[in-house]
C-alpha cells in the first residue's frame, strides 16, 4: 500500500536546531490544533504573526495557489501534540531566528505560481504558497526566483528526486 | 550577609566545584514592587506528584498524557418478585491530562554588572521565579474554568456557544453555570463597574453547584470583591460578627459556612468573578511531571539562569465550577459590550506590571544623581 503525504513526523531539521530562537505563541484560531479537524496544522507548514501576536497561517488556505506576502517561518511542531493541547491558548512553535537547514514533506515541486518556477534546480529560492497534498490545502513550500516579489524563505540544497521525496533546504539568517 | 557580599560570593561559588549547589545565602534589603503571592489553583486541586511511569506516549509524537478513570453511572430500581433489572454493560469514560512547561525567562547577566548590586539579585529572581511559575499556573486555571462555565452555560442553553449574558439579558438566559449577581441583574446600563458582593451572591453560587447533585466547598474570590464583606450590615453578619469585624476585620477561614480562597492577583482573576467549586475528587486533577527546577551556568564572565516545571492541569468534570459575576455587561465571547477584556486574565507578557515609577524619575523628594 503507498504511503501518502503527509506522514506522522514532516519535518525534520538535519542541524543542530537546539541553539536557534524557538517561539512559542497562541494560534489564532486554536481548534487548529485538534488533530481531528480536516483543517489542522502540520508540523512543516508556514505560519505568520498576526496583530495579536498571535500565528496564524502563512498565506490563505481556502484555494491552492494563494502566495504569502509576509514573512513566515516553519512550523515545528506535530499535529495533536499534548504538550499544546494543554496549554488554554494552544501554543505551537514556529523556528525564528538563527540559520537553519531541514527537510520537508510540505511542499509542491510542480507548482508555478506567480513570479515563481517550479523546483528543479538546487539552489533554488523557494516561497510560500498554498498548496494541495493529499486533497488537503496547506501552507508550504513552491519554486520561487529572483524576481519574485513576495518574500523568499530559503534556497534547495537537495532536490527531493535525490532525497528519497524529501525537499531539503537552508534558510533563516543568511541563506 | 549584604546583597553586594551574596553578589560577590555568588561569582566567586559559581567558579567552584560544587558552588552551585551552596548558593542557598540570604540577605541584603531593598524596596519591593508589588506583593507575590503562591498559587491558589493549588488550594484548590491539590497537585499529585506523577512519574513517567503513569504517563502514556504517542505514537505520533514525543508527548506525555496520563489518562484518568471517570465514574461510570449505575443506578438501582424497584421490582417485583417476577420481575429482572435492566443490564448495564459497564463503561467507565476516560478523560486525557496533557503535560507541558512553564519556566521563567533565561536570566543573563555578567559578572562584572552583577557587582553593581546591592541587593542579592540571584537570590530575589530565583525565589520571584518560583511565584512567577505559580501565577501562570494559575492563569492556566482561570482560562481552565472559565472555558468550563461557559460550555455547561451553551449546553443548558441549547445553543453552540454562551449567550450573551448582561443585565439587559436576564430572564432569556438560562443561568445555569453562570449568574449574574445581585446588583448586577437590576443595573440599567451594561457596563464594566464591579458591584459590591451581596450575601445573596455568596448563596446562589452556592445553589448553584447544590441543587446539582452536587456540594459548593470552596469559593474563589479576588481581595477587592472581598473587602465589600466588611461593608455587610448588622442585618447581614448580626451583633456579634459585626462588632468583631468592625475591630478586627473578618477572620474566620469560611464564609457561611464554606470556605474561601481569597487572591491578591486581580490581573489573572478579575475583580467581580467569583468561582465556586466542588472538592477536588469531583473536579479535576493537577498532575506534576517534574517540580521546578533551577539552572543555573556561567561561561566566561556571563552568568544564565532558569526555572521551569512541567505539569498537567485539567477541568475533568466541567460541572464542577460554577460562576457569579458582579458587573452588568456581557463577559462571553460574545462580547456583546466590548468591555470583555476588563473580565478575563490579562495577556501572559502583561502580567506583572510594574508599580513604581522610580525609572521614570517619580520618586519624592526628587535626588538627581550627577
Amino acid at each position: 500500500m503507498a504511503v501518502t503525504v503527509p506522514y506522522v513526523e514532516n519535518f525534520r531539521p538535519v542541524r543542530d536546531i537546539l541553539p536557534l530562537e524557538r517561539l512559542s505563541a497562541p494560534v489564532a484560531d486554536p481548534t487548529l490544533t485538534d488533530p481531528s479537524n480536516a483543517a489542522a496544522l502540520i508540523d512543516g507548514e508556514w505560519m505568520t504573526l498576526d496583530a495579536n501576536y498571535k500565528l496564524v497561517r502563512a498565506c490563505d488556505v481556502a484555494t491552492a495557489g494563494n502566495e504569502a506576502s509576509l514573512p513566515s517561518f516553519p512550523l515545528w511542531t506535530e499535529s495533536g501534540r499534548f504538550d499544546v493541547q494543554a496549554t488554554a491558548e494552544r501554543l505551537v512553535t514556529v523556528i525564528w531566528m538563527g540559520a537553519w537547514e531541514f527537510e520537508t514533506l510540505i511542499f509542491d515541486a510542480a507548482a508555478d505560481i506567480g513570479l515563481g518556477d517550479p523546483i528543479t534546480t538546487r539552489l533554488q529560492l523557494v516561497k510560500v504558497a498554498s498548496i494541495t497534498i493529499s486533497g488537503k490545502i496547506y501552507s508550504g513550500l513552491v519554486g520561487a526566483t529572483s524576481s519574485d516579489t513576495n518574500p523568499t524563505v530559503g534556497r534547495v540544497t537537495r532536490l527531493p528526486a535525490d532525497n528519497g521525496g524529501w525537499l531539503r533546504i537552508r534558510g533563516g539568517s543568511g541563506y | 550577609m549584604s546583597g553586594s557580599r551574596f553578589n560577590s560570593l555568588f561569582n566567586t561559588r559559581l567558579s567552584e566545584p560544587g558552588g552551585k549547589e551552596k548558593l542557598a545565602q540570604l540577605g541584603g534589603s531593598y524596596i519591593r514592587d508589588k506583593l507575590r503571592e503562591v498559587s491558589f489553583v493549588r488550594k484548590i486541586l491539590p497537585p499529585e506528584q506523577v512519574t513517567r511511569n503513569d504517563c502514556q506516549r504517542s505514537t505520533k509524537h514525543d508527548t506525555l498524557v496520563k489518562i484518568v478513570d471517570v465514574e461510570p453511572k449505575s443506578r438501582a430500581m424497584v421490582l417485583n418478585f417476577r420481575g429482572k433489572p435492566s443490564a448495564n454493560f459497564i463503561r467507565g469514560p476516560r478523560a486525557e491530562v496533557g503535560f507541558f512547561t512553564i519556566s521563567s525567562e533565561i536570566f543573563q547577566k555578567t559578572e562584572q554588572e552583577l557587582l553593581a548590586y546591592e541587593m542579592p539579585l540571584t537570590k530575589i529572581i530565583e525565589e520571584n521565579s518560583v511565584k512567577d511559575i505559580q501565577e501562570i499556573e494559575d492563569r492556566e486555571f482561570v482560562l481552565h474554568i472559565e472555558a468550563a462555565v461557559q460550555a455547561l452555560q451553551a449546553e443548558a442553553n441549547s445553543a453552540a456557544s454562551a449567550p450573551t449574558l448582561n443585565a439587559s439579558a436576564i430572564g432569556s438566559v438560562v443561568e445555569f453555570s453562570v449568574r449574574k449577581g445581585q446588583l448586577a441583574r437590576v443595573a440599567s446600563t451594561d457596563d464594566a463597574t464591579v458591584r459590591p458582593v451581596q450575601r445573596q451572591d455568596f448563596v446562589e453560587g452556592f445553589k448553584l453547584l447544590d441543587g446539582n447533585r452536587l456540594r459548593a466547598e470552596r469559593g474563589l474570590v479576588t481581595e477587592v470583591d472581598f473587602d465589600d464583606v466588611l461593608s455587610w450590615t448588622v442585618e447581614d453578619q448580626g451583633d456579634r460578627i459585626q462588632s468583631e469585624t468592625t475591630v478586627d476585620g473578618y477572620k474566620y477561614n469560611t464564609l457561611l459556612g464554606r470556605p474561601y480562597i481569597r487572591t491578591i492577583k486581580t490581573d489573572i482573576l478579575r475583580p467581580g468573578n467569583i468561582y465556586f467549586f466542588t472538592s477536588p475528587e469531583f473536579f479535576g486533577k493537577f498532575y506534576v511531571l517534574n517540580q521546578t527546577k533551577f539552572y543555573i551556568d556561567k561561561v566566561a564572565n556571563k552568568i544564565t539562569f532558569q526555572a521551569w516545571e512541567d505539569i498537567g492541569m485539567s477541568v475533568i468534570n466541567i460541572a464542577s465550577v460554577r460562576k457569579i459575576e458582579l458587573y452588568s455587561a456581557d463577559a462571553t465571547a460574545n462580547d456583546a459590550d466590548s468591555l470583555l477584556s476588563n473580565f478575563i486574565p490579562v495577556a501572559e507578557t502583561a502580567l506583572g506590571a510594574v508599580n513604581n515609577r522610580v525609572d521614570q524619575g517619580l520618586k519624592f523628594p526628587q535626588v538627581v544623581n550627577n
